[in-house]
């Protein structure tokens, strides 16, 4: 899985997505350190640079379309992963 | 064989019978001496003549003597080789259970005073001044002129006497010979009773018995001293020897007082025992196995280290049954369920392949279609049996980590956004402001509240809302959702939460039954309590788990 930073797209095993702007940056935070979790603040934080007030709806709506695009199967993720009740991540490369 | 027996018990009637008349004759020659004797006596003090002390020219005492010995003789082989034959398991009859020593003493005493009686003593002794002393009474009463009236009396008393006195010792040499014979000695005897008590019963009594009854002897022992000192004083009981009174005023007791304080305190090393006794009960507490008996047999308490070891084998043994009984149980459901998902995954393939070939009609592939959607749903339900046994038995993996119940909820929500929207259901979220951390497992966690909400949404009557709700209360979070049912709920909170178990009876529509028992079994293994409630057509799950702090 590669992230291109020109063209704001990404690579998932030699199939190329389109990316907005917000998934995009959401998937840069995730991907600049795989295998950790971060929690919705975290990422709210991070991508929207706003103060946060009860964001994990916006959140994980965001994760659930980077999910349709770079999954096989949304329902069984192989990369964006959720870690239930903490935070999102993704799954280090094995 | 009964006629055998019968005859057996005959002869021995007719021996016993044969046995007692001797006896009764025995008795009759002993009086007849004392009889004898009294007539002499009476012709003595009467002046009917020179008493007459020799009977065919021989000294009267003699012959008696000789008589007596003879007779007894006689009756001792009689009883030692006829009437006392004991068979194998011939039963102990009343006289057989008198004690030993009871009966060797009533036999030699018996004994002396059937000598004295037969004069033969006083023969021996050369001593001929002396009649049988049981006469002397006899002769004051013919000093106080007395005799005339009760010489009747008197030889009757004295008949009786003999025959009372030789019954018992017969009685008594009978008893004593049919116990050597059957060897009933060491179980009837007095000491050896005693000692075997205190060698080998005593050690199998209650541990707190026998202290207790040791403190009562000491103590009883203490008081009978006392009141045997107390008695010398308050009596005046002087010996004439002044060493003797020494002896038995101070000498005596000081002794018994000695022994009585040092078995007293030398026994109770009981309470080292004990220290080594809890040393053992804390090992075996701590779980270590093979912890020996460290007490010495001669302790006190030796049996309860005996039965403290024996506890952490029979422990073992139990542990180890219970452990094999899970992991069999586990074992026949993974096989099960792998042996079922085997087949399963191949028919499921098939059906794919088939779907795709264009030779199938239309309504073949209407049929296809209802085959995969069945067989998925196989699929899934012993994928979610499998799970369930695995929670149950206790051998799923946990990763327990500090959740947040709201973050949970909407994560659940989204992810679920296509279902709720084509159920058409509005859900009705009032959840607690403060971010609250508690402990479980987050995957474990995603599947209660995934197949709680996919519950209310499947059961729910069309039109009506579904809320859910998260509020903290004495240090818990709380997780309820609550639907109106869209039928008439007949069953107890108890009875839906188990396994198959559906609300619907006719068991039509969709769902495996598992649903409440898989969110039960997870939440109750992340540690949380789990409630279903009914009321009227209201059905509501209440979930709680402790805060963390």
């Amino acid at each position: 899985m590669k992230l291109s930073t020109a063209t704001k797209e990404i690579n998932v095993e030699g199939t190329c997505f389109n990316l907005t702007a917000t998934e995009y940056k959401i998937l840069q935070l995730l991907m600049s350190n795989p295998g950790r979790v971060f929690s919705s603040e975290q990422i709210y934080q991070n991508v929207w640079n706003e103060e946060v007030y009860s964001v994990e709806n916006t959140v994980m709506v965001h994760i659930r379309r980077i999910r349709e695009k770079i999954e096989i199967n949304p329902k069984q993720p192989k990369y964006l992963k959720v870690v239930w009740g903490i935070g999102y991540k993704i799954e280090k490369d094995q | 064989m009964d006629i055998k027996l019968k005859k057996i018990s005959k002869n021995r009637a007719y021996s016993y019978g044969l046995f007692w008349m001797i006896s009764i004759l025995f008795s009759l020659l002993c009086s007849m001496n004392t009889i004898y004797q009294e007539y002499l006596l009476f012709c003595d003090q009467y002046g009917y003549g020179v008493m007459q002390r020799k009977l065919f020219g021989r000294d009267i005492n003699l012959i008696f003597g000789l008589l007596y010995i003879s007779l007894i003789l006689l009756i001792l082989i009689c009883i030692v080789l006829y009437f006392c034959k004991i068979q194998p398991g011939d039963k102990m009859l009343l006289g057989d259970k008198i004690s030993f020593e009871l009966v060797l003493c009533l036999c030699i005493i018996g004994t002396i005073i059937l000598a004295q009686k037969s004069d033969l003593w006083f023969w021996a002794k050369n001593d001929w001044s002396n009649d049988a002393i049981w006469m002397d009474d006899l002769l004051n009463m013919y000093e106080n002129n007395v005799y005339s009236t009760t010489i009747i009396f008197n030889i009757i008393s004295v008949f009786l006497k003999f025959i009372f006195g030789s019954f018992t010792y017969l009685v008594m040499i009978t008893i004593f010979v049919r116990r050597i014979k059957s060897g009933w000695i060491a179980k009837t005897s007095f000491l050896a009773n005693i000692l075997n008590h205190y060698l080998f019963i005593q050690r199998q009594q209650p541990i707190f018995k026998r202290i207790y009854k040791r403190k009562i002897v000491f103590t009883v022992m203490q008081i009978f001293l006392i009141g045997y000192e107390m008695c010398w004083y308050i009596f005046d009981l002087n010996v004439q020897s002044k060493t003797l009174n020494l002896i038995l005023v101070i000498g005596i007791p000081c002794i018994v007082e000695i022994i009585l304080v040092a078995w007293f305190v030398v026994k109770s090393d009981f309470e080292y025992d004990v220290a080594i006794l809890s040393k053992q009960i804390s090992q075996v507490s701590k779980g270590e196995v093979n912890v020996e008996n460290r007490l010495t047999k001669q302790s006190i308490i030796y049996q309860l280290g005996e039965d403290i070891m024996h506890l952490d084998e029979t422990l073992k043994e139990s542990m180890e049954g219970w452990i094999r009984n899970e992991k069999l149980k586990v074992d026949l459901i993974t096989n099960i369920s792998h042996d079922l998902k085997t087949p399963l995954t191949s028919m499921i393939g098939y059906i794919d392949l088939l779907e795709r070939e264009n030779y199938v009609t239309e309504d073949g592939k209407d049929y296809l279609h209802k085959l995969s959607k069945k067989a998925e749903s196989l699929h899934i339900m012993i994928k979610e049996l499998f799970d369930l046994a695995k929670v149950t038995s206790g051998n799923a993996s946990l990763t327990i980590q500090p959740l947040d119940l709201n973050k949970l909820i909407i994560q659940t929500m989204c992810d679920m956004e296509d279902t709720i929207a084509t159920s058409g259901f509005v859900i009705k979220q009032n959840l607690m402001e403060q971010a609250v951390k508690f402990l479980g497992d987050g995957t474990q966690l995603y599947r209660v509240i995934q197949n709680l909400i996919e519950n209310a949404l499947k059961y729910a009557m069309t039109g009506t809302r579904i809320f859910i709700s998260t509020y903290l209360e004495d240090n818990r979070v709380f997780f309820t959702i609550q639907n109106t049912a869209s039928y008439e709920m007949n069953f107890t909170s108890e009875e839906i939460a188990g396994r198959f178990v559906r609300g619907n009876e006719s068991r039509a529509g969709e769902g495996n039954g598992l649903g409440l028992a898989i969110a039960k079994s997870y939440t109750q293994i992340c540690g949380g309590t789990f409630e279903i409630i009914v009321e009227g057509d209201m059905f509501k799950v209440k979930i709680s788990f402790e805060c963390m702090k």
